[in-house]
């Protein structure tokens, strides 16, 4: 099992990721609630950027 | 079997039909498929190979998904949603056509292209008027005028957007939604609410309430609108279905309104989303939908 530590780079709450997690998913931060996209996994690491949900035509 | 899922990115939906697939199918292989690494040569029969017998349709790019479900299918893949689906729900005015051609009731709604006709309409329709977007989701854009001021207003901003599609103006009466969970009504509040139908196949799997938005005539989960589990009665199920047939539709969302006269439907999503539905109504959705794509999908 490979515990990884993630910071929410909107609030900067840390928490530690599950370990099936994958590049690409979108993962909420559990602090302040904002959609995080995982960029980049490291060994210890995840990388997330704040994921712009504001393309006109994102949807259902 | 294997099935690929294409996506923008791994949303909460894509996730769980990836672990739904690991629990309850291990003979299937899921693969996926995101769009940003598509490259397509349109004018080869074999521009675009894989193993894959069927697509599941999860972009959350609306433009995208109507895009590769079309290319993928004039390569002879199994798209579910097809492209058929997605080109009418995606767009809010064929999509209503669709459903009006086919006798489904749905709330008187108006097209106009300039601002003047724009007024005329809503002054035919009677305030209060939902002006919405032809494309769009989640609630974006959509607003309820209720008075000549405030669409006055409205509609200057949708000129001022630049986006030529914001002039194509789409409104509608607005429905007084009915209904108040027991929690609201000891709260003393009203509280509207409209209805999520959830369609796979010829079933409705799932259905749920939707309450709206503190100070918000919306409901959408996405905006925060609170999801309660509703029993699905023989009416509910009749219409969601010839409202999944009219747009040629398999798995999709059908929302749905309560009126004096029975239940209207308001639209049907191509892409629906699932969390909502399956927090609420405790159905598994995603396994619903691989048991469903897996009996009807050749191999």
């Amino acid at each position: 099992m490979v515990n990884r530590k993630v910071e929410c780079p909107s609030c900067f709450f840390e928490w530690t990721s599950s370990d099936d997690i994958m590049e690409g998913e979108v993962i909420t931060c559990p602090d302040c609630g904002v959609d995080l996209e995982v960029v980049a996994i490291s060994e210890k690491e995840l990388k997330l950027e704040k994921m712009d949900s504001s393309d006109e035509d994102w949807g259902e | 079997m294997n099935i690929g899922i294409v996506i923008n990115t791994i949303t909460f939906e894509a996730r769980e039909l990836i672990n739904a697939a690991a629990k309850y199918f291990p003979d299937v292989k899921i693969e996926l498929f995101k769009n940003d690494d598509f490259k397509f040569d349109i004018t080869d029969d074999n521009g675009f190979k894989t193993d894959v017998d069927v697509f599941l349709q999860r972009s959350i790019s609306m433009t995208r998904a109507v895009y590769t479900s079309f290319i993928l299918e004039s390569y002879g893949y199994r798209v579910v949603s097809s492209h058929d689906t997605l080109a009418i729900t995606e767009d809010k005015l064929v999509m209503t056509s669709h459903l009006k051609r086919n006798k489904i009731p749905t709330p008187r709604t108006m097209i106009a292209f300039t601002k003047e006709t724009a007024i005329d309409a809503i002054n035919d329709l009677g305030y209060p008027v939902i002006i919405k977007p032809v494309s769009g989701s989640w609630g974006r854009l959509v607003a309820k005028l209720e008075s000549l001021n405030m669409a006055t207003a409205v509609l200057e901003d949708r000129e001022e957007l630049g986006n030529v599609h914001h002039k194509i103006y789409y409104l509608q009466d607005y429905v007084h939604k009915p209904g108040r969970s027991v929690a609201q009504y000891i709260d003393g509040e009203t509280v509207g609410r409209d209805i999520r139908a959830f369609v796979i196949g010829d079933e409705v799997a799932s259905a749920m309430y939707r309450y709206e938005v503190p100070n918000d005539f919306r409901s959408n989960v996405t905006l925060g609108g609170r999801a309660e589990a509703y029993h699905i009665t023989p009416e509910l199920e009749e219409i969601a279905l010839r409202a999944t047939k009219a747009v040629k539709g398999e798995i999709v969302g059908v929302d749905l309104m309560e009126t004096e006269k029975g239940l209207v439907v308001v639209e049907v999503n191509g892409s629906p989303q699932f969390q909502g539905i399956m927090k609420s109504t405790g159905i598994n959705i995603p396994k619903r939908i691989l048991e469903h794509v897996i009996r009807t999908t050749k191999r």
